[in-house]
């Protein structure tokens, strides 16, 4: 059987290309599947700190989207949908871990806390040992501190912070108020600056330079 | 603009999505102030700093194993909404369905044999074929009828 010609799906924004799939088109599904898996695994990560997890949760949300594809409404947007069905199912695995936490056979008990999860810090070849060492350590507490912050503060920095979705996208991927996400993030930066004070180098900023930040 | 309201906006300031009276109202702030303008750093050090945990790419399996999980689900799916796993009785019930039509079937079979009646030819051929002499016993008997009765 010949391929029938496509036009131009690619270029197509994210609702049409739900409308065609949820018209029969599976193709529009897959250019979604290559937009959106890397961004769903790395949306996994920054809470479950585990790749294997993270892809687990990224398959799960992938499934829920093409299961799901009768209840989309395409006159939504599809990012915040799509964000909003993956936050919620990486909380209820953060509940379901803290509820049934699993103890790795290969760490002994004195290792436990964050800093025993195998982090993803890129071994540069240009990097020395020493370099590395430290990116370690402040990978391992940056994952720390986000893992302290509330769910919402989480949630919102994830968000705004490496999806780079702007105050009202997170809003709608929240539910919340535009003001409430401002609010959110606000404390949840605050508390970034205050845990990781000790890793910025003191260097004062003279007056003139205020306007390059 | 005080230091308080100034750090409130730092992070939308910092971002560039701060309105513009209000940007420049922060921007003449933290030229005059250097606690803010440390608030200023540490912020933008700080949101900077998250950089360090590195993107993951999917592995090599992602895509075909996420296929395999849909073929699984559906065929789940397809399970969930078969006959039978939708209706549990479903079969029990076809069963007696089945049961009760051979009973009414047979019944009816039963009724129309006791209840049979004769018809006029088939009286006149018993008649024709009879081996036995008119109004005998013998062809009375075989007739059915009482002797001395009528047909």
């Amino acid at each position: 059987m010949e391929d029938q010609p496509r036009g131009n799906v690619e270029g197509d924004t994210d609702e049409s290309l739900m409308r065609q799939f949820q018209s029969g088109d599976g193709v529009a599904f897959e250019i979604l599947f290559d937009r959106y898996s890397t961004h769903l695994i790395n949306f996994a990560h920054r809470f479950l700190f585990s790749r294997e997890e993270s892809e687990d949760a990224a398959q799960e949300v992938l499934l829920r989207i093409h299961g799901a594809r009768d209840r989309y409404d395409s006159s939504r947007p599809f990012r915040p949908w799509l964000f909003s069905i993956a936050s919620r199912l990486i909380s209820n695995r953060l509940r379901q871990k803290k509820r049934h936490p699993l103890v790795s056979l290969f760490h002994s008990a004195d290792e436990g806390g964050d800093e025993s999860i195998p982090l993803d810090v890129p071994d540069r070849w240009d990097s020395g040992p020493e370099q590395i060492v430290e990116k370690h350590h402040l990978a391992a507490h940056i994952q720390s501190v986000l893992s302290r912050l509330p769910g919402n503060q989480h949630t919102a920095v994830v968000l705004a912070r490496f999806e780079e979705m702007s105050n009202e996208e997170i809003a709608q991927t929240m539910g919340i108020s535009v003001s409430s996400v401002k609010s959110l993030l606000f404390r949840a930066r605050q508390t970034l600056k205050n845990d990781l004070k000790q890793f910025i180098p003191n260097h004062p900023v003279p007056p003139n330079t205020t306007a390059t930040f | 603009m005080n230091c308080k309201n100034a750090v409130k906006a730092l992070p939308e300031y910092l971002d560039l999505t701060l309105g513009k009276d209000e940007a420049l109202g922060v921007r003449d702030h933290l030229a005059l102030c250097p606690e803010c303008r440390e608030e200023a750093r540490l912020f933008s050090s700080s949101w900077e700093m998250l950089d360090v945990l590195e993107t993951v790419q999917p592995s090599a399996y992602f895509r075909a194993h996420f296929w395999e999980r849909v073929r699984e689900q559906e065929t789940r799916a397809w399970g969930r909404t078969g006959l039978f796993s939708r209706f549990p009785l479903a079969p029990a019930l076809a069963g007696f369905f089945v049961l009760w039509l051979l009973g009414v079937a047979g019944g009816a079979h039963l009724f129309k044999l006791r209840h049979r009646t004769v018809t006029t030819t088939e009286i006149a051929l018993n008649r024709f074929l009879s081996p036995y002499p008119q109004n005998s016993v013998e062809h009375i008997f075989q007739e059915g009828r009482t002797p001395g009765g009528n047909v």
